[in-house]
């Protein structure tokens, strides 16, 4: 029931006072709605203010939202938070427009009509849970479990711990990672750690960005800028950026030095700047000898690192990437001489198709100078030591198996051609592939079968959860218990609480509750049990981890009654709900690599065929951008925004309202493209022009701009959803004009690579 | 006496725009629709600004947040046929809703065009209308509006000094966009106390005026970037 401030205050006057203390009233006065919403009413209007932390992002911000009456009408930097004292990027200031989203998801939906035709009707949670549990028994019945896959869109944390043992539960290996996970997976292979590598920027003295967009979208913005902003000191002594990519406006606005690199062809700037510091001898020899297989890379087979970086020249990287050779050698002895420094690659090189490459490329650059281990270098970070939330009743199998589906081109090739295996439950959870990949087109291709179910855990509707059977609702971070790794960009390492500031809205139930309650309920079926199934008992047992954990302790601890956790797990839990924050008390020691080499020969890494020729290897760290240049005279760029990052976010008014800040555009997507590219396709500032490669067109507007090498087009990513009230229908979605590589599980998100022409729409 | 006032290192600010958001967030100020956004009524009281300077490839990137400069002398005030903006005892330029006949002088004198006019009603869903900050009230269509340097915290914060029997420190009144920004690039403080953070950070030579020539005397500083971009 909703009450209008009129109502009410009649319903005061008509009642009296002595009414007014009666129980009914004060229930009519404080009590949720029917659907579990807002206070009907206004209430005394006590200040309170509540920590978690921010799931909008990886980067593991503290926000402490101020609540009057318990209704959140506000946020604010968590100010004792280690990684953004108390400071916060843009997206968190649009967290309330996101929980009170009319695109709120509000209850259980099954389809009706014909996949994405939009038809719902709205069930209760008994019934979506017995669908879902129907159709878990008739997989594991028919001996089909892998028949089973999960697309999970969480970052590393108890929450996609408990989607893993829901998979283990089931007895499926395909739990899909929907972020790309590049730096995971080289770093993984070449040091031999359990995580991406650690950077510890804050002792850098240069910092080589391969399209790293630090200040905006890639690792922990908030801790990124300070970082940076700290280092503005007397010009002696300030750290170097560089930034090696094809646009300008963003994070390279703000370095010292800016490397044009055309798109995709970061990799191959590092590997030239590797051979330049070869050639002059500047590596540090001793670390190689010591931690690294240095000496039996070149051997054949291996496509031969010495052979590649041989071949790899500064001029033969310049033809490529578009970098006068002078500036390759230039930032080569830039980045030895001011030692301590880090070479860091992001999402902006991951996309690409040579994303893999690049990343194991600029990893090279800091294992040849000794970057490794060390103050002010990539430094090792340990694995969250998670106390039991699940265990195995039987044989649970592992965690990854040899034909697992990890990435969502592999996942896209199982949906289409059932290879390796087919897919018969797809469960899709903060992610929106149809939407946000350039797997854009053939995911929704293979989510427009009716053989498989597909359910969606969605906050909002979204394009994807449009094409499924059953739409759970789930809650937003707001509501939700999760315990976050972070980013491994902050050193040394935490384990970030979030907790609810507000219970579930409508009805809606945290996903996390979800599969463990369903786990549970296979009962034999299940190869794993759940201790606990409510967010908070789930979170409190893997706090208990932490606090039995001696190489970390409570951070930023507010209170006196939060620093003294010594009393047991109960007293810890309750600590580390006013902390928020669990850490490693330092960047341990065994960061410094000890028995395993490192492994440094890319073929051993990405399984190159035997004997590479130079031109192969030339080949290799060429992006091969698809359409001829005839054609297509103009390669695109594609970027991310803080305020939108892969599309998430757009549907929130603030942020669509700010998104164009560096364009001066709003609610529309642009072009940023140079004078003289606008001059050759006849297009003036501001004109709406037609971007169109081999796949497709969009329609932009331009933005003209010497920020923008000649030759390339940069367009923003986030633009043109189908779905959502703020979102829909504004500006174009890149996304469908990206060539969409299948299948190979390195190349992760890779495709955002094309060539382009432009004509005045 | 007081006078408030604001100063942002360019060399620190990375043009972010959280300033931006939190300034929107905390003032209730509304998201407008794509039609009004698309005639020009979008309503942000803070805009990151970005000129882009040179040519390919020696080209850098201006950066700065553009928001009321709350200047000793406003061409704003001497305009206003009712008194609905003056400059306070404490050096904030004040903006009174209720007073304000909607002529637009204001704006149309302001040579920073920080102000914003409020051509319709603030649309607000209704779940969203009950969760805005209840210390800032919601403007009527056909009023002038604009930076108050978050007046109401200034309010809060002396309520709350006087209850402790104190006087007000720096720390106990931040305007949201300080108290947000990333790269602590902004500064806020009392520019009279010889002490506060503002009144040493302008006396670097690096303090520039917005449009100094014009003699306005901003109470906003901005520090220019240390050294120009090798590139």
């Amino acid at each position: 029931m909703r009450l209008s401030r009129r109502q009410f205050v009649e319903l005061l006057a008509g009642a009296g006072v002595s009414t007014l203390a009666s129980s009914w009233l004060v229930d009519r006065v404080f009590a949720l709605d029917a659907e579990g919403a807002l206070p009907v009413a206004p209430g005394p209007g006590i200040e309170s203010w509540a920590p978690t932390t921010c799931g909008l992002c990886p980067g593991g911000c503290g926000l402490e939202f101020r609540r009057i009456d318990g209704l959140p009408v506000g946020v604010r930097g968590f100010a004792p938070h280690p990684v953004n004292r108390g400071r916060l990027c843009t997206l968190p200031h649009a967290a309330l427009q996101m929980l009170f989203s009319p695109d709120r998801v509000r209850r259980p939906l099954k389809r009706t009509g014909r996949r994405g035709q939009g038809s719902w009707e709205e069930i209760g949670w008994d019934d979506a849970e017995a669908m879902l549990l129907d159709r878990l028994r008739k997989l594991i019945r028919a001996d089909s479990r892998t028949q089973l896959a999960f697309l999970d869109g969480r970052p590393p944390g108890l929450g996609r711990h408990v989607a893993a043992g829901f998979m283990r539960g089931v007895g499926s290996p395909h739990h899909v990672d929907a972020a790309c996970a590049c730096a995971d997976r080289v770093g993984r292979r070449m040091f031999g750690w359990d995580r991406a590598p650690g950077a510890d920027l804050e002792n850098s003295r240069v910092i080589l960005l391969f399209g790293f967009d630090h200040l905006e979208t890639d690792g922990s913005p908030v801790w990124q800028n300070r970082v940076y902003a700290e280092g503005r000191g007397d010009l002696a002594g300030r750290p170097t950026y560089v930034s090696i990519g094809p646009r300008l406006l963003g994070s390279a606005a703000k370095s010292e030095h800016w490397l044009p690199a055309r798109p995709g062809t970061e990799g191959i700037v590092a590997v030239a700047i590797a051979h330049v510091i070869l050639e002059h001898r500047w590596q540090d020899q001793r670390f190689l000898e010591d931690h690294t297989d240095w000496a039996e890379s070149g051997g054949a087979g291996e496509a031969g690192l010495h052979r590649l970086l041989t071949v790899i020249t500064p001029s033969v990287a310049a033809e490529i990437a578009g970098v006068p050779a002078a500036r390759i050698e230039e930032t080569a002895g830039l980045f030895v001489e001011h030692q301590p420094g880090i070479a860091l690659a992001g999402a902006g090189t991951s996309a690409a198709p040579t994303g893999a490459l690049t990343f194991m490329a600029v990893n090279l650059l800091n294992v040849l100078v000794g970057a490794v281990g060390r103050r002010g270098t990539l430094v090792e970070l340990p694995l969250l030591p998670l106390g039991t939330v699940w265990e195995p009743t039987a044989d649970a199998g592992r965690d990854t198996a040899p034909n697992a589906i990890t990435t969502i081109p592999q996942l896209t090739e199982a949906l289409l051609e059932n290879e390796p295996t087919p897919i018969d439950l797809l469960v899709v959870r903060g992610a929106n592939p149809v939407y946000d990949t350039a797997m854009s087109r053939a995911m929704r291709r293979g989510l427009a079968s009716y053989d498989r179910m597909i359910v969606v855990f969605a906050e909002q509707m979204t394009e994807t959860a449009l094409l499924a059977d059953l739409v759970l609702p789930d809650a937003t971070f707001l509501e939700r218990w999760d315990m976050l790794t972070g980013t491994p960009l902050v050193p040394p390492g935490y384990a970030l609480l979030q907790q609810p500031v507000i219970p579930p809205l409508f009805s809606v139930r945290p996903s996390e509750e979800v599969l463990a309650r369903l786990c549970n309920s296979l009962g034999e079926l299940s190869r794993v049990r759940f201790a606990e199934t409510g967010g908070e008992q789930i979170a409190e047992r893997a706090s208990r981890g932490l606090f039995a954990d001696r190489r970390g302790r409570l951070q930023g601890v507010p209170s006196p009654e939060a620093a003294a956790p010594a009393e047991g797990p109960e007293g810890f839990w309750r600590g580390y709900r006013a902390s928020t924050v669990w850490a490693f008390d330092g960047i341990p020691a065994s960061s410094r690599p000890r028995t395993q080499r490192i492994a440094m020969a890319p073929g051993r890494l990405l399984g190159l065929p035997e004997e590479p020729t130079p031109n192969a290897l030339r080949e290799l760290f060429s992006p091969r951008p698809l359409g001829v240049t005839e054609r297509y005279p103009y390669q695109l760029s594609v970027f991310r925004l803080m305020h939108f990052r892969d599309g998430a976010t757009t549907n929130l008014p603030m942020m669509m309202e700010q998104a164009g800040h560096w364009a001066s555009i709003m609610w529309a997507t642009w072009a940023e493209m140079h004078p003289r590219t606008a001059a050759e396709a006849h297009v003036g500032n501001g004109d709406l022009v037609r971007i169109a490669s081999e796949l497709g067109h969009i329609e932009v507007l331009a933005r003209v701009s010497e920020a923008t090498p000649p030759g390339i087009v940069a367009v923003p990513v986030g633009f043109g959803h189908t779905s959502g009230s703020t979102a829909a229908g504004v500006g174009a979605n890149v996304n469908l004009i990206l060539p969409s590589p299948l299948g190979d599980p390195l190349w992760e998100l890779a495709g955002r690579v094309t060539r382009v022409n432009i004509v005045r729409a | 006496m007081t006078r408030w006032g604001m100063v942002i290192d360019l060399d620190r600010c990375t043009g972010c725009a959280a300033c931006a958001s939190a300034c929107a967030l905390e003032n209730n100020v509304p998201a407008v629709s794509r039609e009004e956004a698309e005639r020009g009524r979008s309503m942000n009281w803070l805009t990151m600004v970005h000129e882009v300077e040179g040519e390919f490839p020696d080209v850098h990137v201006r950066t700065y947040p553009r928001l009321c400069q709350h200047c000793e002398k406003p061409p704003c005030t001497y305009v206003c046929p009712v008194h609905a903006t003056y400059v306070s005892a404490n050096g904030i330029v004040a903006q009174i809703y209720p007073q304000c006949i909607g002529c637009r002088y204001c704006m149309a004198a302001c040579p920073y065009t920080v102000k914003t006019f409020n051509w319709f009603e603030q649309t607000w869903s209704d779940d969203l209308r009950r969760v805005v900050n209840p210390d800032v009230s919601l403007r009527p269509k056909g009023v002038v509006e604009k930076c108050t340097f978050c007046s109401h915290r200034l309010q809060r914060a002396e309520e709350a000094a006087r209850a402790r029997d104190e006087r007000l420190k720096e720390s106990d009144y931040q305007p949201a966009c300080v108290e947000a920004c990333p790269a602590h690039a902004m500064f806020f403080g009392d520019f009279d106390d010889p002490d506060s953070t503002v009144s040493q950070a302008v006396v670097s030579r690096r303090a520039e005026y917005l449009l100094k020539e014009l003699g306005t005397e901003p109470k906003v500083v901005y520090l220019r970037v240390r050294a120009p971009h090798a590139d």
